[in-house]
């Protein structure tokens, strides 16, 4: 066919593609305006708990103290070390270590069950307590806007938690990749990319963290 | 070409970066016990946007990479901006509360509203 | 002289060889195809099909318009009706319809690419398109929702329409529309034919360029919106339920920071298709090319600063309200520079009157209209007396229908050769396009007039006073659909029974030009190279 088209291109390389740093660039720009969407799709849970703590100020004093900070510290350093081992994982991958990208995508992984695990303790407590969101809340209440609170607590962290969810099943599909030996140091976009997501997890914990539990 | 594409950071590095960030939770804990009155989101905020700038220049390999990518990640910070910020001047210039049942209940002595903090634990000592 | 032998290369090497319909046969080369034209195509059907919805209730709501009180509905399936209009036009036409189907068919073409960057995530968004559509006719069949497109508070978290289902159908919609414009600008970035600078692109891309920006950083915030409507109806959080604390207004907040840079996401489309169309047809280069594309980054970026001028009678603070009508008459300066350079354009050029060009026309005179009224709508003291009029939506109807929707038949008018090999009747366009001016005009000129009387939009009754008026545009809208289906009938029959098309049947000097029409499977067959300007004609039209 075309002159162009076809010549020496590896396995890895898509054909509308001329070359692997064009590739590797496009699919990161994908990867960082994906992230933009993400962020923003945020920003509407953090102004609506902006604004509804500052109508119910003493609302919120109420519902915060109804949450567990030993257990959020506890998961912001699971969230921190799983941070580390994803970067490890790229840097693995970067210099074509595979038994050392699949374990750290392992490590990753056991990390962010751990993070699940612990929200399922936090949250069956606030369930059987029923601080829940809404028309749902049963718990007891001084404030009458404490169920607001816990309405945004469980949207927020339920979002992340989603998210969580799903960085979870990216870091199986690149693990999977990575045991069947796709990656090393001139193709590793795929990992690097579930990385970028992974620490946009984390991120958004770290904005989270100190707002729902530590404040004021 | 490939040398400048692909950065690869010492593992130190990483596990430096990593200690910043434990380091910097324990501070955020540590300084959440503080009383700074109006200052106290501000100080959380400041802490945690250290914590993701260096989640975003070290693990997430920004220092190293293209200038398209720097701009996306600044430009979604500007826009998030300007949606607290338009938001927050119609919020706080607004003369009447929306009507709510506690509005109802106990009626907000409505200057205290636009005084921050303060104000607003004075708001609770009259609901209270 | 280089390009022309590029373009000639490009066109002789593949005779013999089978077009991009023909490469591959049967449904599921096309259900599962990562070609961008194809999937093109695709969204262009089913735009189309949206278009068509959208605009048989359109016509069953001007019908009931025609006299006041009922005509042939009551005021519940009104409700429904105009709702569904609004939804069905705005999240399943008008914000896919440039972009994703004739965007998709030639941003490539034009960049000198062979598809988009991420092919599968293209296919991937037209699914997730179709997959929000189904949930969006799935609540028009389980109680059509009737709480306007806009979704308002508290009317919406308590009405007993299917709210969910829909804005379940418009949060997955926005997917589609993310990842659209997220492709859009990696293959702009990576994709671009060597020695095409930015300088050099088309101002087809740049438009693109823009309205994926907005789609980008926007509609997330849509998305949470709708995502917290629906958390609204199903736990009664309260975030915007005043009985429970919430405000009202900052779902309006929440809804007009991405309605209304979505509007520039509908009209920069437009405007880009416009800016190829009056160079080609002039038979001269654009007139300030970079003024043009800047300010198209412009539009962009000012639009997300001016959401709050929809809200100027909702409980809005005055001080933000001043804010957003300042800010709002920014907007009309880099719309004001385009409408100036089409024209300083079409100066002293060959004008040639086709079919593409009429809609172009129609356009520049629709748009001024609309944007100008617009500017009346931002002011403030002039908003109090009009929000919530006909004159309101006359405005926006000159906007999207008069801008985007004149700007999107202009475009696929262009580049239907292109992307059929068939020739339309132009005896036939051009006596559809002079109904639809003429029927778009009837309907909602009066609507103008209607408006600055006091008709309330969204209302199921009227004075007996406004009824002439009233009547007069609903039969302005039959002229306006017989103007349509007359343009989907001559389109269709050109497949069938339609000339072949040339090349480069109009003279155009951008890359989609240099190849057959239909184009081969794989665009291009070199590599092309970008060695001139898109509008510099001097070289290949010698007509």
């Amino acid at each position: 066919m075309s002159e162009l088209a076809h010549k020496g291109h590896p396995e890895y390389l898509q054909h509308h593609f001329a070359e692997a740093a064009q590739q590797e660039d496009a699919s990161k720009i994908g990867m960082w305006l994906f992230l933009a969407t993400e962020v923003l799709l945020f920003s509407g849970l953090f102004l609506a708990f902006a604004v509804m703590r500052q109508y119910h100020y003493e609302a919120f004093r109420e519902g915060h103290h109804h949450l567990n900070k030993t257990l959020g510290v506890v998961n912001t350093l699971v969230l921190i070390c799983s941070s580390l081992t994803m970067a490890l994982g790229v840097r693995a991958a970067q210099t074509s270590r595979k038994q050392q990208l699949i374990n750290y995508l392992v490590a990753t992984l056991l990390f962010a069950a751990t993070f699940l695990v612990i929200k399922y303790f936090e949250y069956s407590h606030k369930i059987h307590e029923g601080l829940l969101p809404g028309r749902y809340f049963t718990g007891e209440m001084h404030e009458p806007a404490v169920p607001l609170f816990f309405g945004l607590y469980f949207l927020m962290t339920g979002l992340h938690g989603l998210h969580v969810v799903a960085g979870m099943i990216a870091i199986g599909w690149v693990l999977w990749r990575g045991i069947k030996g796709h990656f090393h140091s001139e193709y590793y976009t795929p990992v690097e990319n579930v990385g970028l997501y992974w620490h946009l997890v984390d991120l958004i914990w770290i904005y989270l963290f100190p707002l729902l539990y530590l404040l004021p | 070409m490939s040398e400048h594409r692909h950065h690869i950071m010492p593992v130190k590095g990483y596990l430096a970066v990593w200690a910043g960030l434990v380091v910097l939770t324990a501070v955020t804990v540590w300084v959440s016990y503080f009383n700074f009155g109006m200052l106290n989101v501000a100080v959380a905020i400041i802490v945690a946007t250290i914590k993701a700038a260096l989640v975003c220049l070290y693990f997430m390999h920004l220092k190293y990479d293209t200038l398209f990518n720097r701009v996306i990640l600044l430009s979604t910070i500007v826009f998030v901006a300007l949606f607290m910020g338009f938001t927050f001047i119609d919020i706080n210039s607004r003369v009447k509360v929306e009507p709510s049942q506690f509005s109802d209940n106990s009626p907000l002595p409505l200057p205290a509203k636009f005084r921050g903090e303060e104000g607003k634990k004075e708001a609770g000592a009259v609901k209270n | 002289m280089a390009a022309k032998v590029d373009a000639i290369s490009n066109v002789e090497m593949q005779v013999g060889e089978e077009s991009y319909l023909t490469a591959k046969k049967g449904l599921k080369s096309w259900l599962f195809t990562l070609d961008h034209k194809r999937i093109g195509i695709m969204y262009l059907g089913s735009v189309m099909f949206a278009f068509l919805l959208g605009g048989l209730m359109a016509l069953l709501v001007r019908l009931e318009l025609l006299t006041p009180g009922k005509t042939i509905v009551g005021p519940k399936t009104y409700n429904q009706l105009f709702t569904l209009h609004g939804a069905i036009m705005v999240f399943l036409f008008i914000i896919p319809s440039i972009p994703a189907s004739l965007g998709n068919f030639v941003l490539p073409l034009l960049l000198g690419a062979k598809d988009v960057a991420f092919p599968r995530l293209n296919l991937a968004s037209y699914y997730i398109y179709v997959f929000g559509a189904i949930f969006c006719v799935y609540s028009i069949i389980a109680g059509a929702v009737d709480t306007g497109w806009t979704f308002y508070t508290p009317y919406s978290s308590t009405t007993d329409t299917s709210v969910i289902s829909m804005t379940l159908g418009v949060f997955i919609l926005g997917f589609s529309s993310i990842f659209t414009g997220l492709n859009f600008i990696a293959t702009i970035h990576k994709l671009r034919a060597p020695g095409m600078t930015w300088s050099k692109m088309p101002l087809f891309c740049w438009g693109i360029y823009a309205t994926s920006v907005i789609q980008v950083m926007a509609t997330p915030v849509l998305g949470i919106t709708l995502l917290l409507l629906v958390m609204e109806r199903a736990l009664g959080v309260g975030i915007f339920d005043p009985q429970l604390g919430g405000d009202p207004v900052l779902f309006q907040h929440f809804f007009w920071f991405y309605s209304h840079p979505a509007v520039y996401i509908m009209i920069l489309p437009g405007m880009a298709i416009i800016s190829e169309i009056i160079p080609v047809f002039s038979r001269k280069t654009i007139f300030g090319y970079r003024a043009i594309a800047l300010s198209s980054v412009a539009i962009a970026i000012i639009g997300f600063l001016v959401w709050g001028h929809h809200m100027f009678t909702s409980g809005q603070s005055e001080l933000a309200t001043m804010i957003f009508s300042m800010l709002t008459f920014l907007v009309a300066i880099p719309s004001g520079i385009k409408v100036f350079n089409w024209v300083a354009t079409m100066y002293k050029g060959r004008i040639v009157l086709r079919a593409p060009m009429l809609y172009a026309l129609s356009f520049l005179f629709l748009f001024t209209i609309g944007g100008l009224t617009g500017i009346f709508l931002g002011a403030i003291a002039v908003d109090i007396h009009l929000h919530d009029t006909y004159f309101v939506v006359a405005h926006f109807h000159y906007v999207m229908m008069g801008g985007t929707a004149m700007a999107f038949f202009g475009g696929l008018h262009y580049w239907w050769p292109k992307m059929t090999g068939k020739m339309y009747s132009e005896k036939l366009a051009k006596i559809a396009w002079a109904i639809t001016f003429i029927g778009f005009n009837m309907t909602f000129l009066t609507q103008f007039a209607l408006g600055s009387q006091g008709m309330p939009r969204r209302y199921y009754n009227y004075l007996d006073q406004f009824q002439p008026l009233h009547a007069f545009s609903s039969v302005g809208s039959w002229f306006l659909g017989l103007g349509f289906l007359l343009m989907v009938l001559y389109l269709l029959a050109s497949l069938r029974s339609g000339e072949k098309a040339q090349a480069n049947p109009w003279g155009g000097a951008t890359f989609e030009w240099t190849i057959s029409s239909p184009p081969p499977e794989h665009n291009f067959h070199h590599q092309p190279v970008a060695k001139r300007g898109p509008y510099e004609y001097s070289v290949e039209v010698g007509r």
